[in-house]
């Protein structure tokens, strides 16, 4: 199959709550970060909840599981410059990536051997990439991309009367 | 039948049926057998297509809804089946399947989508019955899938059907409404049911005795339930609701044995010719879309010309 016809892969990270960190939710092809933006927000957060969303290029995600760490020998990185990484991590195969921590380092790779140092086993797989490359929902996009969740009434279940009305129509035949 | 399952590494494939059997869900990246893969694919792109077709015949009423109420209530579930698509389409993406092939493949007629779009929505009746027994129908069908072993798919399908949840309370309660309502409604209702019932029962598929070995998919966790075992789940859920709101489903000889409901036999002969692409509205459904994307070409254009002198400045 051909993929050089697609645009540019990002991954998406949503935050559903204030207080939850953010998790992965999934992946979009588009041209730029700002059209990834849009699409994030229209395929998986049209009507979930959600705070906050992410968007990055999928080729500075760099992947690795615990495994993959034991078995290469860490790359001599002293004296390279540092720059602030973040890392998710999940502990087990189902279920989607977790924000883990941002942390100064001087690659993504380091980051997250870094980090497995210190997590004790409980993450059995990571990805990091620079925070400079992550694109971020703005606070002014809050009213239009989020809040609409939030106060629209028409998806609201209660807002039909279909279980009510069956009822009141049963109850009426067992009177009668 | 010949399977490239064939071809796959068969210690591969016991250990890959090993976490079937163990409940894992299966993610992007995990090794699969090419069958699972292709027939994933198909599965979850012919899905992604029915949402979208799924947007035409109810689209039509958006302008002409009775009452400001409902019309945002249509718009809302049309919205719905759109992103439902889009959910579809990025979770078909995450097996290899590109976007361009999938749209392709429907444009051609080569993809099929689900055969009960290609009738017309003639009454605002219905545009209520719609709501309430396709998105009902659909609904059992993705409830199961909800469980599947592709954790893409069954993540999909739980956000699913918690809208699809929505759409059907919606047709529901407009159904019961105009079933009580005037005289003239409940012709309305009555004819519009009288309609759609038998595209919503084909919407299970062929009866299980006439349907190719299933076989690899229920072993791999992705088709748990028959076409038939689903049809009676419909069948069981729908019929007593139907009689109590009053109206006369258009199956004389439905009726209730101890275990199942018998229904008259259902006219596979009409089911074949529409999924074959013969059915009333299959060639102006498929034009529509063909012209949409004709006419969103600019914004392609735009989108990745403006995205290429970012690259270039930058």
């Amino acid at each position: 199959m051909s993929t050089d016809t697609q645009w540019r892969l990002y991954q998406v990270f949503e935050q559903k709550s204030a207080g939850e960190p953010h998790q992965s939710a999934g992946a979009v092809h588009e041209p730029d970060a700002e059209l990834a933006m849009c699409m994030a927000r229209d395929v998986f957060v049209r009507r979930p909840q959600c705070i906050s969303l992410w968007v990055v290029p999928d080729a500075v995600v760099v992947r690795r599981t615990s495994s993959q760490l034991e078995e290469s020998a860490p790359e001599d990185e002293s004296g390279r410059q540092t720059c602030a990484y973040v890392v998710f991590g999940k502990s087990r195969a189902r279920g989607e990536f977790v924000f883990l921590e941002t942390l100064e380092s001087p690659s993504a790779v380091a980051a997250i051997a870094d980090y497995a140092q210190s997590s004790h086993g409980a993450t059995s797989a990571w990805l990091a990439f620079a925070e400079s490359d992550v694109s971020r929902s703005a606070p002014a996009d809050y009213g239009s991309f989020f809040e609409p969740v939030l106060t629209k009434n028409y998806r609201a279940l209660r807002e039909y009367r279909a279980d009510q009305m069956m009822h009141e129509i049963r109850s009426r035949k067992r009177t009668k | 039948m010949p399977s490239e399952s064939n071809r796959d590494d068969p210690r591969k494939l016991d250990e890959f049926e090993a976490r079937i059997s163990r409940g894992d869900v299966i993610e992007p990246g995990d090794w699969m057998p090419a069958d699972y893969r292709r027939q994933l694919i198909r599965m979850i792109s012919q899905h992604a297509h029915s949402e979208i077709m799924g947007m035409l015949p109810e689209g039509e009423w958006i302008t002409r809804a009775p009452n400001l109420r409902r019309k945002i209530g249509l718009l809302a579930k049309v919205q719905d089946e759109g992103g439902h698509g889009q959910y579809l389409y990025h979770a078909a993406e995450t097996l290899g399947a590109t976007r361009e092939e999938m749209i392709e493949a429907l444009h051609t007629g080569r993809a099929k989508y689900s055969s009960v779009f290609n009738y017309p929505a003639s009454t605002w009746a219905d545009a209520a019955m719609i709501g309430y027994l396709v998105d009902g129908a659909a609904l059992v069908n993705q409830t199961m899938l909800a469980h599947c072993s592709y954790g893409p798919y069954a993540r999909a399908m739980l956000r699913i059907c918690a809208e699809e949840g929505f759409h059907k309370k919606q047709g529901q309660e407009m159904v019961i409404l105009m079933a009580q309502g005037t005289q003239r409604q409940r012709a309305m209702v009555q004819e519009s049911l009288d309609r759609w019932w038998w595209p919503t029962l084909m919407m299970f598929g062929p009866h299980d005795r006439d349907s190719e070995h299933l076989g690899p998919m229920a072993r791999w966790g992705i088709k748990t339930k028959s076409n038939d075992e689903l049809r009676q789940i419909f069948l069981g859920e729908t019929v007593p609701e139907i009689l109590d709101i009053g109206l006369v489903i258009p199956d004389p000889d439905l009726r209730r044995d101890e275990e199942h409901w018998i229904h008259g036999p259902i006219d596979w002969e009409e089911f074949w010719r529409v999924i074959k692409g013969r059915g009333p509205c299959n060639e102006s459904r498929l034009a529509a879309r063909r012209q949409a994307r004709d006419d969103g070409a600019w914004v392609r254009e735009a989108a990745a010309a403006y995205a290429a002198r970012q690259v270039g400045a930058g």
